[in-house]
């Protein structure tokens, strides 16, 4: 057992049967296996997903007014016009979260794909390199984590200065051990499989047998559980910019929009409408993430 | 793996037993109607966003500080709500026939809060800490070269150049009078060298040593002040058994909690929820004129500033403010514009010229200044909601307003205490802050904005002194009456034309509290007067 | 087991050391002039405060001496001055602890039986709608940014129905129980004060709950789980076989064994409950390590957010020593390293 990490003692995730193959098994065929993504919780999620997608994609087009602008008087309840009322400004709250999703998904996406690539470069080397490297890697894996991460977040949010720029380098610094981890322990369990060993046994090289042959294995699992971390950035990110540490004002992001909100207390559109944003965009990820990784059978050890 | 379903009486003892948790929870909820023991309604709570800086009273200088200050000690006289002179801890004062000397006689029966008298060298240590901490209040003291006390009660203060202003300035609460005895046991000096040796800052955040109403029960950062009744005080007795200011940082927070009965007092109630207040019988409101503003300031000196140094520059973001648009946004239409850093109302501020919003001409302006695509500038201020504007919606609406006229602003909201810190320091280049009045004198508007020696501002903004306007102020301490109405008007043109301190509105104020509260009051000195607030029969 | 802790104990310094380390160049990197981020730059024209901090932290001194006596400090338990509240940051932390601790206890509690109770309904009737709604509860849970929440449930039950009490961790004008253990509601019945605790418990509930989500849906899934794997076991079958009752079955055995590994859920919770602290104390003024934390950061306090940081690591760390440990009693299955 890792100290940390593996300290989840979840036991096989709900509703999957133990003997399940594996679904990047390379005998399934391919319609078989899309066949096993056809699970009603995966559609659900993956449509609203794309839904936001096309919201990131079309913001200006869908808006109906501008996010910036005063467009109409202060303070409206929504109506046909207003679908989600007006803020202190005359701002329409409905265009100002559309374009919120142009912060808040891109945001945490970088900040995820960062904090993957960063971990899995640390884990690759140390699994694979093992020895002192492996210790001092892992043990400043464990350091991170030791920081609760929303302290760790804040502080180094602090100290970067307030912006959206900062509130996702400040993700990523805290993100990377968890990925770190389980590429490492991935490469482990792989390292020692058949074609590996026989790889090595003609004579490939280090890199050629970590690019062939593990990182292929150690992709499923790392993105499920970035899909799964996905929600639960959005959130941080969010919350940083609640707590005034993230997104600076005009800035239409989710979090700071509710902090708007809370200052305008008995508007309560203000904040509904990026709450309720923010919670069918998590949700979609968390069903999408829960159902890839009963699929695949991955074990989640998030935070 | 079977699935195994619960028999019929198993599921009515699962039943059965959320059952009585229910009721436990119920029976918890229900024993509440008595109620715990509570302190009794001879305490006061005010719910504000509190801005201390400091609570030591020569350190001090914030809006809630005028409330701690004037409760926990004492001047020499109160300025009246009519800007007349009465007697506090001074029986008699009288000043010579240049306004250099002023002669005060202390009341023989005032003491303060352990019991021992106030003396005349308590007033004259008191203010020389004041002169020689250097810190935010201490201009109050500005050009005063003596503070004597040839006896217990008499207090003998000199000045170099006529001030005849300073009887009001003694009104302000930051000129108090501090137990000198205790305080120096506690770290504290009136040495000419008290700006690097008086330690005493922490202490009084434990602690006061006033002579007035009230004395310091304990602080809170962030959380609350608690004051408790003096039992050794020397006047009227108090109103209260206690005060406490409570920390309430949103207006919507004070709404609520003024309605809920947590509060009896809001002081920062916003504007857009006033019908909501006046439809609650349990509360009593009144929309009141003030003699606050919030402004905006520009510091050319700092780095940053750079294009500020250019006057026309400043001139067009005077310009490019969409007064009414932001007046609309932060007050719901409730506030004044204002010309410079006088508030409306205040002697001189009558003629001055009132800016108007002209994209047109701000874009022209920056043209001619040399940036014909305009230009961009960080606005940094503090998280603040004061007098019911938000900070943050007060500078978005300006943002918006000057980007039309080509200024692009980057916001960027701080936390109190590091604008606090940076403002004297580092600075910024653009910043928003408001201002509320210490005295009933115009000459603080001068001492503190103008372009004159020891004029804080004219530190901030790292800008050259204005010869000609510390001459005026000079000329106006020796004159009164009319003569000096004139010379403020003439120096409120000069500051307007320096364009430094660009005020965005004189808003009204909002009084605020529960119905059985009488007396609630907007004071010049004291921001808020306890000694006339009183719970009704 | 003994080696096995004792070897998770050694480690522990070494963690707490990591967390200082990265805390001292955090802030020794945010400003050229590290007297600023120590004393506040408002502090910086005091010539007596800055020799005496220059003197404390060594700033006159080369970087590794700094950061040698930073340490040596450290372990006199010397946290450095909060240049925002003017005090010891020890002493902050030790006042504003117990608020935090109260409300995260509460929250724990919360989760754990109502996490219990909805696991054990779900696994009775395994697919059924109760199960399928757990399911769901528990991702929703974990779905909801708390801060939002929190504003919902203020403006539904304290601002519109009235039925919740105000924020904040007594009701206005309420005297607080004399201190013992900082737990007002623990202090309350100490006190023998009943109508105190319960106003104190009032407060606590609806700030608990919300903070409770994130770990409700966790706990009831894990319950769900070992319910399933425990009911195919042969004590049951024995056990039924004797003529005992499912029913009784269920209720004697079962259950018991199914809960005890919901013990090392406590312990990776810390970092959860830490989380929905900071966000649920703004939201509900409670004066705890949460606002602490934020206050500091907004301010660039860096002796208190190292304070907070080294509160929270430690706190973190020993939870989960707590549950490895708990987990490797409880299951002898999982083979300690």
């Amino acid at each position: 057992m890792t100290l940390i990490a593996g300290a989840l003692p979840e036991a096989s995730p709900l509703g999957t049967a133990p003997s399940q193959v594996p679904l990047d098994d390379e005998r399934l065929p391919l319609r078989a296996r899309l066949r096993r993504l056809a699970r009603p919780q995966i559609v659900l999620g993956a449509s609203v997903v794309l839904v936001w997608l096309l919201v990131i994609a079309f913001a200006g087009l869908l808006a109906p007014h501008d996010p910036f602008a005063a467009s109409g008087g202060r303070l409206l309840p929504p109506s046909a016009d207003h679908l989600f009322g007006t803020d202190s400004l005359g701002r329409d709250v409905f265009s100002r979260v559309l374009h919120g999703a142009r912060l808040s998904l891109p945001v945490a996406a970088v900040a995820i794909v960062l904090a993957v690539l960063v971990g899995s470069l640390v884990g690759a080397v140390a699994g694979f390199f093992g020895g002192w490297v492996d210790a001092v890697l892992m043990r400043l894996a464990d350091i991170t984590m030791a920081f609760p991460s929303i302290l760790l977040a804040m502080a180094v949010a602090a100290a970067l200065g307030p912006g959206l720029t900062n509130a996702f380098l400040a993700i990523t610094a805290v993100w990377w051990p968890i990925y770190a981890r389980l590429v490492r322990g991935q490469i482990l369990s792989i390292k020692e499989r058949e074609h590996v060993l026989a790889a090595r046994a003609i004579g490939m090289r280090r890199t050629a047998i970590l690019r062939k042959h593990v990182l292929p294995h150690a992709l499923t699992p790392v993105s499920v559980n970035a899909t799964m971390d996905l929600g639960q950035i959005v959130i941080l990110v969010a919350s940083l910019s609640f707590l005034g540490l993230g997104a600076l004002p005009p800035s239409p992001e989710w979090g700071a929009m509710i902090t708007d909100g809370a200052a305008n207390f008995y508007q309560w559109w203000i904040a509904a409408g990026p709450g309720i944003a923010m919670v069918s965009v998590v949700l979609a990820v968390n069903f999408l993430g829960d159902g890839l990784r009963d699929v695949f059978d991955v074990k989640n050890r998030g935070r | 793996m079977s699935s195994v379903r619960p028999s019929a009486p198993q599921r009515r003892r699962t039943a059965a037993r959320a059952g009585v948790v229910v009721l436990a929870a119920t029976a918890l909820a229900a024993c509440s109607s008595t109620g715990p023991a509570t302190t009794d309604r001879t305490g006061i709570i005010i719910g504000r966003a509190m801005d201390v800086n400091s609570l030591d009273i020569s350190r001090s200088l914030c809006d809630t500080c005028q409330i701690y200050n004037s409760a926990v000690y004492e001047t020499l006289v109160r300025a009246t709500p009519d800007g007349e002179l009465d007697p506090l801890l001074a029986e008699s004062w009288e000043a010579n026939e240049d306004s250099t000397q002023f002669t005060f006689t202390l009341d023989p029966d005032a003491v303060f809060a352990d019991g021992s008298p106030v003396e005349a060298k308590d007033v004259a240590w008191s203010w020389l800490r004041l002169q020689n901490l250097q810190g935010l209040p201490s201009y109050f003291m500005q050009g005063i070269t003596g503070v004597e006390a040839p006896d217990e009660r008499t207090v003998v203060v000199t000045s170099a150049a006529p001030n005849s202003a300073f009887l009001n300035i003694t009104s302000a609460s930051y000129m108090g009078i501090v137990n000198s005895d205790v305080a120096a046991e506690n770290g504290a000096t009136a040495d000419a060298d008290a700006a690097t040796s008086d330690s005493a800052e922490q202490w009084f955040l434990a602690n006061s040593a006033g002579s007035g109403q009230y004395v310091l029960d304990s602080y809170a950062e962030g959380s609350e002040i608690v004051l408790s009744a003096n039992d050794q005080y020397w006047g009227e007795e108090p109103n209260f058994s206690s005060v406490t200011i409570k920390e309430v940082t949103d207006a919507s927070a004070q709404l609520q909690q003024l309605q809920q009965g947590d509060i009896d007092l809001a002081m920062q109630i916003s504007f857009d929820a006033l019908d909501q207040i006046e439809s609650d019988e349990s509360l009593t409101t009144d929309v009141v004129p003030s003699y606050n503003f919030l402004y905006l300031a520009l510091s050319p000196g700092v780095a940053g500033g750079e294009a500020l140094q250019d006057v026309r520059v400043r001139n067009a973001i005077r310009m490019g403010i969409d007064y009414d648009t932001v007046i609309d946004a932060t007050l719901a239409g409730n506030g004044e514009r204002q010309s410079t850093g006088i508030p409306n109302g205040f002697e001189g501020a009558e003629d001055l010229p009132i800016p108007d919003f002209d994209p047109e001409g701000a874009k022209a302006l920056l043209a001619e200044a040399g940036y014909p695509d305009g230009l961009t500038l960080d606005a940094t201020y503090p998280t603040f909601s004061a007098y019911g504007v938000n900070s943050n919606t007060e500078m978005q609406s300006i943002q918006q307003s000057l980007a039309e006229a080509g200024v692009t602003l980057n916001l960027s909201p701080v936390d109190f205490s590091t604008w606090g810190d940076a403002i004297g320091t580092t600075g910024y280049p653009v910043t928003a802050i408001y201002f509320a009045p210490d005295h009933p004198d115009t000459i603080q508007y001068f001492q503190y904005f103008s372009l004159i020696d020891g004029s804080v501002w004219a530190g901030r903004a790292r800008m050259p002194v204005n010869p000609e306007e510390n001459t005026l102020v000079a000329q106006a301490l020796a004159q009164s009456g009319d003569e000096r109405t004139a010379t403020y008007a003439q120096l409120g043109q000069l500051m307007y034309d320096d364009a430094i301190i660009l005020p965005v509105v004189n808003p009204k104020y909002i009084l605020a509290s529960s119905a059985d509260l009488e007396g609630n009051n907007y004071d010049i000195t004291r921001n808020l007067d306890l000694t006339r607030l009183t719970f009704a029969d | 087991m003994l080696r096995f802790t004792l070897r998770r104990l050694a480690l522990m310094p070494l963690l707490l050391w990591g967390i200082v380390t990265i805390a001292f160049f955090l802030s020794r990197s945010v400003s050229d002039n590290p007297l600023a981020t120590i004393v506040g730059e408002r502090n910086l024209g005091n010539p007596e405060v800055v020799a005496a901090a220059t003197a404390r932290w060594g700033l006159d001194k080369s970087l590794p001496e700094q950061y040698w006596l930073y340490l040596t400090n450290l372990l006199h338990g010397d946290l450095g001055t909060s240049f925002r509240t003017k005090s010891a940051v020890l002493s902050d932390l030790g006042t504003r602890l117990p608020a935090t601790a109260e409300l995260a206890l509460f929250a724990l509690v919360i989760a754990l039986v109502i996490g219990t109770l909805l696991g054990v309904v779900a696994a009775r009737r395994k697919g059924g709608v109760v199960d399928g709604a757990v399911r769901v509860a528990a991702l929703v849970g974990s779905s909801l940014p708390v801060f939002w929440v929190g504003l919902v449930f203020l403006f539904v039950f304290y601002a519109t129905l009235g039925i919740a009490p105000s924020p904040g961790r007594l009701s206005a004008r309420v005297i607080p129980p004399p201190d013992v253990t900082g737990l007002y509601t623990v202090d309350a019945l100490l006190a023998g004060d009943w109508p105190l605790f319960v106003d104190a418990f009032e407060h606590l509930l609806m700030p608990a709950f919300i903070m409770s989500l994130a770990l409700l849906g966790t706990v009831a899934r894990l319950v769900r789980s070992q319910m399933l794997e425990e009911q195919g076991a042969d004590y049951v079958r024995t056990a039924r076989a004797k003529g005992m009752s499912r029913g009784q079955v269920l209720d004697r055995h079962v259950l018991k064994n199914a809960i005890t590994p919901v013990v090392t859920l406590v312990g990776v919770s810390v970092g959860l409950l830490i989380m929905g602290a900071v966000l649920i104390e703004t939201i509900f003024s409670w004066n705890g390590i949460g606002t602490y934390a934020v206050e500091s950061s907004r301010a660039l306090d860096f002796p208190a957010i190292t304070g907070v940081c080294l509160v929270g690591g430690v706190l973190f760390l020993v939870g989960n020593l707590l549950t490895d440990v708990a987990y490797a009693t409880i299951d002898p299955r999982v083979r300690l390293s």
